[in-house]
């Protein structure tokens, strides 16, 4: 009875927040119907600043973005600071594991034959895909927080794939500190350059090139890196055991 | 640049990141920032600082008034003075303390809703791992669950908002939302509020602080009472100044919540026997006060009540929870006349325990009755007899555990010095200044009330567009 | 003058502080000169009427009223000190004591000199914090925390009324702010009942009197006589404020007249007569000396209540006058006991008896104090008690008259007891080595003896002030000429009734001296010769003094229960609240922020 009281609940309050929402947001019509003064066709036209000029892929040089994907633009660009925001809960999560299970006793896994076998094949190729994700993270799809968990994934298979695990775990530690504070010291480096924090001060080249939307690739590395080495490490925390009360 | 007031996120969350690897240095690297974050407070010049190089409403800015800097300067120095209180603890916990600075300082300052979600996030998480240093996990849990609902709450609302205006900046979105038809704008408002009210302690969604402050240690405590608590409380002072359009439905529902919190808790506060559960009910109560401010649109008043408070209850928890260490127990029983052998603590938490009473001489005295004139002028006549009916609830229980507190005797009889308890070492000479120093600021707050106010009442942001209640309807 | 003062005030508390951790002796010398220097700075403000001083956000101005109550309980400190010197060693906190017993004097002080709303009632409430902790280093942590509870009652009751008279005139001064209420009687009476609780429960009428027993009777010794004859006169001062400053007869003129005073302040004369009744028939009961002395400062608080409130000629003279002769009275009543309990360790009358034999002065103190408070001619008692019942006969108020003609009979009954049980009857034996109480508490008591004896003997010295203070409130002035007290039903000559009593005084001393002694018998030569007797106490003639009103009482019901039972209606409030809203499990809370959203969604969507 209580369960079903709670479902209706949650569906009663589904509906409403779907209603509500389809009256603020339109999901029926395409971009170019909408109202062209809406705050996000800025971030589409990669044109906040107003300095015009169309956009074409490959072609289109310094502008103020340089982006190809347009979810990155905004997430390391735009809206930089969130992103900062939201490796920084990751990094608490993972300080959160490690406070908890941290000082725990470590289990071995006893793996079979076919998984150690596969994992030494397939894990260097994950990480591979892994860093290709977070690369290209300002061109395709992707980013450095997919990269980045991708990269655990490799660490996971490995670590289920091999019995003898190496238990210092110093340089993903390393790996992690250092990338999150590069980021904030790029961060720092845009306010001293070019006046704000986080702001992209490097050109940003041609739409499309690989090295191009200045400090995006840098961060999104970054970011790659952090996010697994973190992610790895609460996998490797995560198979402590404690007693806890 | 070396004075611009993004320091205040990037020195915390840069010291995070370098202390995980640096871990002899943890503890220095913590106070040092926060020495420093003092130093850019000074020196930062007010105004909207842009983060990225694009303007709002494109991109995410910090503001930084008058209001921002007396929230933040309360924070930094007392979260300076508690880990140097609670050192040993606060060594094991240095990374989540530093990433909980950050967080704080970006809640105070950021002018973007969602940005302020992300912070609220950082905090939150912050807040659920120090809570494990309780050792009482079952307890942490449940905050988890509650805030992390109420996360979503939040999260759920910023989208509507989002959705119904376009924009995400704090600064004036009120006018935005106005102006919309009350039965849209009433959703999100409410889902922002339910966001906070976690956090805020509000009634129906209150209960995780029992537990969380009422087996609360010598970092936890203080942390929780005397920074998480008057941070969120600003935070959402700058809501309702800044966002939250209060329709007669919200606003009186907001009201309630309010009201009842304040009643209830100090209620709940009346029979309990343990000193941290008291104190733990008392944060509630008090914290349902300063909503009620902020609802009523007397910000200073809301401002002074939680300055009073986290001044107050930084000594109070900071002196309970190390005589509860020492002694091992916070029954009225084991603590009876422990402040024989500990006068200089017992001083400076009777003068806090006072304060917070709100007992003439202190500073609480003028800010419950601030908060009192400032109800009057909204013609709501009834809430000030509640408001100071619950105070004499309030004024008897913390009194009760004044007098058992202070004097050894059996009742019936004339103290002596045979019944007192076996001496403990509770704080050294260094823990001791730093409750001196809080007890100092405190008193000497309470002694220039009136320049105080003065300057509180000139904080009112740019936007001063209080809504009253039921007032809303008619934009 | 003022400033110099107020600056005095912090800088001895301070200083009796530091001594007192030093020497708590030397602290308590301290408080002794401090309090002097007070007494006789204030008394010079006399003819500074006007003068008005910032301090900080403190406002004080010196009126001649303020003067007259400063005066009074300066007195009662400054006497109560005499006693300090020999109780530092009975306190656990004898540094605090001292400050905070020199930091209530400087709230009092304050309070009959504020010259604004804020500051009455800061310093109301410092006066009243720290003699509540000054309470508890008594016998009982509960009475100082009722004494608490009780006070705050009636302070968030005047805060609330000044911060409404604040806030709708605009104003803090007391004497402006007030005048805003004249032309609404709802809302003035809403203030003026809310002001006037503090005062009522401060004075302990009716309703509120639960804390005086419990306080007076288990605060330190030392305090008991500024308890009762001083901080219970902090009342008095606001029951004035709120019938002579808050134009009180204007506001309710519309109301229901009875005998020409309105229905609201007729109600807290009766309130006052009840006082008297419901004091008086305690005190008999009490066995305690302390408890009883209290009880009958209940009693005498609703004489001050009604003179007060009756705002004429005559009565409200009187129970000016009687805020005085109270203090005095009550105080030296108080002081003699604590002599007692200083040499024999208890104020149990039962434990007692025949102390005449061993400190005769501290006896003939308490007599001179029992005869005033009684209103027993010559003493100063007489006159305060004669003009309230000539105002009360006067205006035909004849219920209340007939509570006060109850109340001065009744107190016959109780102050006669404890100089019964206490002083008189035989000496137990384990008191006959004592000795009298030590010159320096006899100089204090004496000090008080002195002024009753003087009040009684030209009570116009006083009455010329009161004369005044009338003149500045606008209404007739008591009549005074020479030695005669003079009002519209007839005049008395004080002097003329002194010289009666003292010729008859001194006819019997004659008589006394001249007539064959009778022989003392002492408690245990009784007719039990040869047995041992266990229990001397028992056999004392106070043992047991009023039996049979102790049985009358038995199933009488109490006040304090009422209180009792309301403190655990909120504990238990308090405990469904924990249950109900406060419960650990966070689903309840999750269910409820659901519903809540909810229902405002589909409430906002109608």
């Amino acid at each position: 009875m209580k369960k079903l009281v709670s479902l209706f609940l949650i569906l009663v309050l589904a509906f409403f927040l779907t209603t509500a929402l389809d009256q603020g947001l339109d999901f029926w019509h395409s971009p170019s119907q909408l109202d062209a003064f809406r705050m996000s066709n800025a971030f589409v036209q990669n044109d906040v600043l107003g300095e015009g000029g169309a956009l074409v892929f490959g072609e289109s040089k310094n502008l103020e973005s340089g982006s190809a994907n347009i979810v990155t633009s905004i997430v390391v660009d735009y809206r930089s600071f969130d992103t900062l925001g939201e490796i920084t809960v990751l990094f608490l999560s993972a300080l959160g594991v490690g406070l908890l299970m941290g000082s725990g006793v470590r289990t071995t896994l006893r793996s079979g034959f076919i998984l150690k076998t596969a994992a030494k094949m397939v894990a260097p190729l994950m990480l591979l895909t892994g860093i290709y994700i977070f690369t290209h993270g300002h061109l395709t799809p992707g980013g450095g927080f997919p990269g980045g968990s991708m990269m655990a994934t490799a660490f996971l298979l490995h670590y289920f794939g091999s019995d003898t695990v190496k238990s210092n775990l110093k340089p993903l530690k390393w790996i992690e500190s250092t990338a999150g504070a590069l980021y904030i010291l790029l961060g720092l480096a845009g306010l001293f350059v070019a006046g704000s924090f986080l702001q992209n001060f490097l050109p940003t080249g041609t739409l499309g090139h690989l090295v191009s939307a200045g400090i995006i690739p840098l961060v999104y590395v970054l970011v790659g890196l952090k996010v697994g080495s973190e992610v790895s490490g609460i996998v490797a925390d995560f198979s402590k055991t404690e007693v806890v009360s | 640049m070396m004075g611009s007031i993004i320091w205040l996120i990037a020195l915390p969350l840069l010291a995070a990141f370098v202390s995980v690897v640096a871990q002899t240095y943890q503890y220095g690297l913590l106070v040092v920032t926060l020495l420093m974050n003092l130093l850019v407070l000074f020196a930062a010049p007010q105004g909207l600082t842009i983060i990225g190089g694009y303007e709002p409403p494109f991109g995410i800015s910090l503001l930084f008034d008058q209001y921002a800097l007396i929230a933040l300067l309360l924070i930094q120095v007392l979260l300076l003075l508690i880990i140097v209180l609670a050192r040993p603890l606060a060594k094991n916990y240095t990374p989540v303390i530093l990433v909980m600075l950050a967080g704080l300082n970006g809640m105070l300052l950021t002018n973007d809703l969602f940005n302020l979600f992300v912070m609220i996030e950082i905090v939150s998480i912050a807040a659920f791992i120090l809570s494990t240093a309780n050792g009482k996990l079952t307890h942490t849990f449940h905050y988890l669950i509650l805030a992390t609902v109420s996360g979503v709450f939040f999260l759920l609302g910023t989208v509507l908002v989002y959705a119904y205006t376009g924009i995400l900046v704090v600064q004036g979105l009120m006018m935005r939302l106005a102006s919309l038809p009350v039965a849209l704008s009433l959703i999100p408002m409410m889902l922002l509020i339910f966001g906070m009210a976690v956090e805020l302690k509000l009634v129906p969604v209150s209960s995780w602080a029992k537990n969380i402050y009422g087996q609360a240690n010598l970092l936890t405590g203080p942390i929780f009472a005397a920074v998480l608590a008057p941070a969120f409380g600003f935070v959402f002072g700058r809501m309702m100044n800044e966002v939250i359009v209060l329709h007669s439905l919200t606003g009186y529902t907001l009201l309630v919540m309010a009201i009842s919190t304040f009643v209830l808790g100090e209620l709940a506060a009346y029979r309990q026997t343990d000193l941290l559960k008291t104190l733990a009910f008392s944060s509630i109560g008090q914290s349902g006060l300063a909503v009620m401010m902020f609802t009523l649109g007397a910000p200073w008043a809301g401002i002074l009540l939680l300055i009073n408070n986290a001044l107050a209850k930084s000594i109070l928890y900071g002196v309970a929870t190390g005589v509860t260490a020492a002694y091992g127990n916070a029954s009225m029983g084991v603590l009876k006349g422990v402040f024989y052998h500990h006068r200089l603590l017992g001083v400076a938490f009777s003068l806090a325990s006072l304060s917070l009473v709100g007992i003439p001489l202190f500073l609480g005295f003028f800010a419950k009755v601030s908060a009192v004139m400032a109800i009057f002028s909204t013609g709501l006549i009834w809430v000030p007899v509640i408001i100071l009916l619950t105070a004499i609830v309030e004024g008897a229980y913390v009194m009760r555990w004044l007098l058992q507190l202070w004097s050894p005797a059996f009742e019936g009889y004339l103290a002596s010095k045979k019944e007192l308890p076996q001496k403990r070492n509770v704080f050294s000479a260094q823990q001791i200044l730093v409750v001196g120093v809080l007890a100092v600021i405190l008193f000497t707050m309470g002694l220039m009330p009136q320049r105080f106010v003065d300057a509180l009442q000139k904080t009112q942001p740019a936007m001063a567009q209080y809504e009253m209640v039921g007032q809303g309807e008619q934009q | 003058m003022m400033t110099m003062i107020i600056l005095f005030m912090i800088a001895s508390i301070l200083f009796a502080y530091v001594l007192s951790l030093k020497e708590p002796k030397w602290g308590a010398y301290a408080t002794l000169i401090v309090s002097l220097a007070g007494l006789v700075g204030v008394s010079l403000l006399r003819g500074s009427v006007g003068e008005t001083v910032s301090f900080y956000y403190l406002h004080f101005t010196v009126t001649t009223i303020g003067w007259y109550f400063s005066m009074i309980l300066l007195t009662v400190y400054f006497t109560a000190t005499f006693f300090h010197p020999f109780w530092m060693d009975q306190l656990i906190y004898p540094a605090a004591y001292n400050a905070l017993f020199l930091l209530s004097l400087a709230g009092t002080v304050g309070l009959f000199f504020a010259q604004d709303l804020m500051t009455l009632f800061i310093c109301w409430e410092t006066a009243v914090w720290s003699s509540m902790l000054i309470v508890q280093q008594g016998k009982s942590r509960q009475a100082a925390w009722v004494y608490f509870v009780m006070s705050a009652i009636g302070s968030m009751a005047t805060l609330f009324a000044i911060l409404l008279t604040i806030f709708m005139s605009g104003t803090t001064m007391i004497t402006d702010a007030f005048i805003y209420f004249m032309g609404s009687p709802a809302l003035g009476g809403l203030v003026f009942g809310a002001f006037i609780l503090s005062g009522l429960t401060k004075m302990g009428i009716f309703p509120f009197h639960v804390w005086l027993p419990l306080a007076h009777g288990s605060a330190p010794h030392t305090f008991s006589p500024v308890l009762s004859g001083g901080l219970v006169k902090m009342g008095a001062y606001i029951a004035y404020l709120s019938v002579a400053v808050f134009p009180a007869y204007q506001v309710f003129g519309d109301q229901l007249m009875l005998q020409g005073v309105p229905l609201p302040i007729y109600a807290l004369m009766l309130l006052g007569g009840v006082s008297i009744v419901y004091g008086t028939l305690r005190a008999i009961q009490q066995d305690d000396a302390k408890r009883l002395l209290a009880y009958s400062s209940v009693a005498n608080g609703g004489y001050i209540l009604i003179g007060i409130l009756m705002l004429d000629q005559m009565a409200f003279a009187g129970g000016l006058m009687h805020v005085l002769n109270h203090a005095v009275a009550s105080a030296a009543a108080f002081l003699a006991m604590a002599a007692v309990a200083k040499r024999t360790g208890t104020t149990k009358m039962s434990e007692l008896g025949g102390m005449i034999h061993r400190m005769p002065v501290t006896y003939v103190v308490y007599l001179i104090a029992i005869i005033s408070m009684a209103g027993i001619p010559p003493m100063g008692g007489f006159v305060s008690k004669w003009l309230i019942f000539q105002g009360l006969s006067h205006r035909g108020l004849i219920f209340l008259a007939t509570a006060a003609a109850f109340g001065s009979i009744g107190s016959y009954l109780y102050v006669f007891r404890p100089l019964s049980a206490v002083f008189l009857g035989q000496l137990a034996p384990k008191y006959e080595k004592i000795k009298e109480a030590d010159p320096l508490m006899l100089i204090g008591m004496l000090l008080l003896t002195a002024m009753s004896l003087l009040l009684g003997i030209v009570p116009n010295v006083v009455l010329r002030t009161i004369a005044q203070i009338q003149i500045e409130l606008g209404i007739d002035p008591i009549m005074i000429k020479g030695t005669i007290t003079a009002t519209q039903n007839g005049s008395v000559n004080m002097l003329s009734v002194f010289t009666v009593f003292g010729f008859g005084f001194l006819l019997i001393l004659i008589l006394f001296l001249v007539l064959p002694k009778s022989r003392r018998v002492g408690l245990m030569d009784t007719y039990t010769s040869a047995e041992f007797i266990h229990t001397p106490e028992l056999l004392h003639y106070g043992h047991h003094f009023y039996a049979p009103f102790e049985r009358l009482y038995e199933k009488w019901p109490s006040v304090l229960p009422l209180y009792q039972r309301l403190s655990l209606k909120l504990k238990e409030m308090g405990e469904w609240a924990e249950t109900f809203f406060f419960h650990a499990e966070p689903n309840r809370a999750v269910f409820w922020m659901v519903l809540l959203v909810i229902l405002i969604t589909v409430g906002g969507a109608r």
